[in-house]
């Protein structure tokens, strides 16, 4: 029994693919062909096209990118866009420290002002602490504002010698 | 890396062909000239780095890529005069892309034509006019198959379309150009 009688396909498979070989071998001739026939024509281009392709060629080259390792330096090695980055962040780091340092420096000038002026006040520095002056004081500066405002010199000398009897004696406290 | 010597030999080496591959799709030597001096200029800036292997495709891709542009550059530029050619007639191919304009010669006239001018024309100037006037595709995928002698594979990727695609434009524009060389008195 013929086997191959059973299977038509097997019966043409090998021709048709013996045909499309040859195809194939035909168009790749052609193509070859006409490759070397152009390739001859490139020997008759214009001397004005010629010195402008010469012209393109070398601006080309002129901005030729060169990769990251060849813009290292040889001994240290250094990798030019990580080092702009160290760069900026060093200079980041340096311009927070010193504005912090500045703050801190103008925190201390203002602690130091305000100290002096308590120390050379004619008003001892335990009055300060004592929460009767705050008031006595509060209460003068109230009535000086009264006394501006009605604009009447003896009433200002009157509130404050009121005021003076009812503040308690600082001296008392210690 | 390629050094400046191996880019500048490699260019050296393709810059004709790639000439004569785009003066093909655009028939303008000028605007030729600055599309293969555009590719040049972005292959070596933006490849540069690039191993020298690597480039021929590159450079191959660029070549393209620069010519498609030049087609939609030209398409804006001739908006309004499309526009103004409206009002005098009714324009068939008004909606055809150049890139994809189709040119495909009759074969009795071209008989006729080449009875006349056979002894006149050299062979490479009756195969670079056929060259012409093949689809862009075909003329696209035959030049970079056989005259930059890129792969199947390669010249997929460089067009963008599967391998399949290539062997059918190969295979049509083979087909055409035999026939004009049969007519020349070559057969395969």
């Amino acid at each position: 029994m013929n086997t191959l009688n059973q299977n038509p396909s097997t019966t043409i498979n090998p021709h048709f693919a013996q045909k499309n070989s040859m195809n194939d071998l035909l168009i790749d001739q052609v193509g070859k062909t006409v490759a070397r026939s152009l390739d001859k024509e490139l020997a008759h281009l214009s001397p004005k096209v010629l010195q402008n392709l010469e012209k393109s060629r070398e601006k080309a080259l002129s901005v030729q990118k060169k990769s990251n390792q060849a813009l290292s330096t040889g001994f240290f090695n250094i990798n030019y866009e990580s080092f702009n980055w160290l760069g900026t962040l060093l200079l980041i780091c340096i311009t927070v420290f010193l504005i912090a340092d500045w703050q801190q420096q103008a925190r201390l000038s203002d602690i130091v002002e305000v100290d002096a002026a308590i120390l050379s006040d004619s008003v001892p520095p335990d009055a300060y602490a004592d929460d009767g002056f705050k008031l006595f004081l509060k209460n003068m500066l109230a009535r000086a504002e009264k006394a501006n405002e009605q604009d009447d010199p003896a009433a200002v000398a009157n509130s404050t010698e009121k005021n003076r009897e009812k503040a308690p004696d600082p001296s008392l406290n210690q | 890396m390629a050094s400046a010597k191996e880019l500048s030999d490699f260019l050296k080496s393709s810059e004709k062909r790639a000439f004569k591959q785009v003066l093909y799709a655009v028939r303008d030597e000028d605007a030729a000239l600055d599309i293969v001096q555009d590719a040049m200029i972005k292959l070596s800036q933006s490849y540069g780095d690039k191993n020298i292997e690597e480039l021929p495709l590159l450079f191959t891709r660029i070549v393209q890529n620069c010519t498609k542009d030049w087609f939609r550059r030209q398409k804006v530029r001739n908006t309004w005069v499309t526009l103004f050619s409206k009002f005098k007639k009714n324009d068939a191919d008004e909606d055809a892309h150049p890139e994809d304009f189709l040119e495909n010669p009759e074969t009795s006239s071209f008989g006729q034509e080449s009875s006349k001018q056979l002894e006149r024309m050299e062979l490479s100037t009756i195969l670079e006019k056929e060259i012409e006037k093949l689809p862009n595709r075909q003329r696209e995928a035959f030049l970079m198959r056989y005259w930059e002698e890129l792969d199947i594979s390669e010249t997929a990727s460089a067009m963008g379309c599967s391998e399949g695609s290539v062997k059918t434009h190969c295979s049509r524009a083979c087909h055409t150009l035999a026939l004009a060389l049969k007519k020349l008195g070559i057969s395969f």
